[in-house]
């Protein structure tokens, strides 16, 4: 089995950074969590991820900023960047896509959300493959 | 004071356990036919007329009314709406058991008017009306007893509620929300209950329009999201995804230090708001255009989520419904109730679904009794159910031993 992929996870709840880490701990993944968004274009600065989860209500630097430098400055271009957020409606969606995001994950969690995104996103070759049926 | 000329008690007796019907029906061939089928099932067919002119007068008659009237829907001297109008104003008792020849669309509007005015309905009987099947559908008739004699306890007092308040004893229960696709419990929705000081349970409809009447719902409301709250942040840390529903007025809504106090609950907790929705009914909804934006667009500003409860039941402008920020619908239980068999209440739910889904939020099918129900509600749309077939509402600390208990946060039906 090849090493477990790993995920950057950047949201100031912390309820919701842990409750997220047990469910990617739980698909096979790992999860990397960190607070605001300096800290996340730092570290993906230096690390490699396969996946990043970006809350968009953020103080400071907001997720969608965080995604137009990830894009642009950083050059991530292929990079799956989720958009954490609880608006749900297609008129939404569309302008996350068109901020640069890959994929939405809607608000509240839902382990099974977060399999399907895993799977979409994850690479085929890495471990995340769900371990629950 | 009417003293009735039937005289002793032991006819009177006899009356009682003896199942008597009247008939009302236009036509008289068909009326003699049922009369018959009647007797040979058991009943006393003790008038049988065809005017409502002479309904009247059975009823001024002194004559004991009977457990079951047949009706037709048309008479000479006017219909069925006029014959439950004549029911209602004198707080009879009798059931009232359709059978005609009219539309299907007639007959089922008459019997749910006979329902919306409290007069009990027997039973309806289509085109072609036989006379052995009314017979049969009537065998297995229970009388029920008359509204009246039903003992409602009354409101609270305003000294009551405030003891309530005062001591802690507004709690939510909570019932869960199913997510059809994949099983998962994902949410709860609060409904409140309170103990009296006899520790005895108090049901919110002795709760909410006094609470209301008395300017104290805000502080009501409050005391059911902390707990709702705590519940909440309890099962995350237990690595459960669930979240909440709290119903919330309009008023309240409209009141900044009600919803700066709903955030500061929030915020204490640690709680993202998304974990919370607030539910206001679509009557609510419905008010004045400017207010009703303002107060839901700061809600949702907020982080919290935004449910239209009871949809449904208002006459909604679906204009207006398109441009509050809502996440969720939850369609009204009395859609739901029986939906298998009735293809008007399936039109309906489709229509709400497909709306929803639309709209991009989640349609939750409220009051699902049975799997029919639940198969049903599936497949036109929903994406979401609560009602007993999941579970009852449940004090707090049941509902998290219910909610560990399931492998994976799933309920499999």
């Amino acid at each position: 089995m090849s090493h477990p992929q790993r995920a950057l996870v950047v949201d100031d709840n912390a309820l919701n950074s842990r409750l997220v880490a047990v469910f990617l701990k739980r698909l096979g993944w790992t999860a990397q969590l960190v607070d605001n968004g300096d800290d996340a274009l730092a570290l993906l600065a230096r690390e490699t991820f396969e996946l990043v989860l970006l809350d968009l209500r953020m103080p400071h630097v907001d997720g969608v900023e965080v995604c137009r430098r990830i894009r642009g400055g950083l050059g991530l271009r292929a990079l799956p960047v989720i958009a954490y957020t609880a608006h749900s409606t297609p008129e939404e969606r569309q302008r996350m896509i068109d901020a640069g995001f890959s994929g939405l994950l809607v608000k509240p969690l839902s382990f099974f959300d977060l399999r399907e995104l895993c799977a979409e996103f994850g690479s085929p070759s890495g471990a995340a493959d769900p371990k629950v049926a | 004071m009417v003293e009735l000329d039937t005289g002793p008690d032991v006819v009177e007796s006899s009356v009682a356990a003896t199942r008597r019907a009247w008939l009302v029906m236009g036509g008289r061939e068909q009326a003699a036919a049922i009369g018959c089928a009647l007797r040979e099932g058991g009943w006393r067919v003790d008038a049988s007329v065809h005017t409502l002119a002479a309904v009247h007068t059975l009823l001024g008659s002194g004559l004991p009314p009977p457990q079951v009237i047949v009706s037709g829907v048309r008479f000479d001297d006017g219909d069925a709406m006029r014959l439950i109008r004549l029911l209602t104003r004198r707080q009879l008792g009798p059931a009232l058991f359709f059978a005609s020849h009219q539309q299907r669309a007639v007959i089922k509007a008459a019997a749910a008017m006979a329902a919306a005015c409290g007069v009990p309905v027997a039973g309806v009987a289509e085109q072609p009306v036989d006379p052995a099947a009314i017979a049969k559908a009537l065998a297995g008739h229970v009388t029920v007893s008359p509204p009246p004699k039903r003992r409602i306890a009354p409101p609270l007092e305003r000294a009551e509620l405030f003891e309530l308040i005062g001591r802690g004893a507004l709690h939510p229960w909570l019932q869960p929300k199913l997510r059809l696709a994949t099983g998962e419990v994902t949410g709860f929705e609060a409904l409140l209950r309170a103990h009296d000081a006899e520790g005895r349970l108090v049901m919110p409809d002795r709760l909410v329009g006094a609470l209301s009447q008395h300017g104290l719902l805000d502080q009501a409301t409050l005391q059911m999201a902390r707990q709702t709250v705590d519940f909440v942040a309890t099962c995350l840390g237990d690595g459960l995804a669930v979240s909440a529903s709290i119903n919330v007025s309009m008023q309240s809504l409209s009141s900044l230090a009600f919803c700066q106090e709903l955030e500061h609950t929030v915020a204490s907790a640690g709680l993202d708001p998304s974990w919370i929705t607030i539910e206001i009914t679509e009557t609510d909804a419905m008010a004045d255009l400017a207010t009703v934006i303002e107060n839901t667009a700061r809600i949702r500003m907020l982080g919290f989520n935004l449910s239209i409860d009871d949809f449904g039941t208002a006459y909604s402008s679906l204009m207006q419904l398109s441009q509050i920020p809502f996440s969720e619908l939850k369609i009204e239980r009395n859609f739901v109730a029986g939906i298998a068999g009735d293809p008007v209440r399936q039109a309906i739910v489709r229509s709400c679904a497909e709306l929803g889904a639309a709209l991009g939020l989640h349609v939750v099918a409220e009051g699902v009794e049975t799997r029919d129900e639940m198969a049903c509600v599936q497949r036109l749309g929903c994406s979401h159910v609560q009602g007993y077939l999941a579970s009852r509402p449940l004090p707090a600390q049941v509902a998290l031993q219910w909610l560990r208990e399931l492998p994976q946060g799933r309920l499999v039906l």
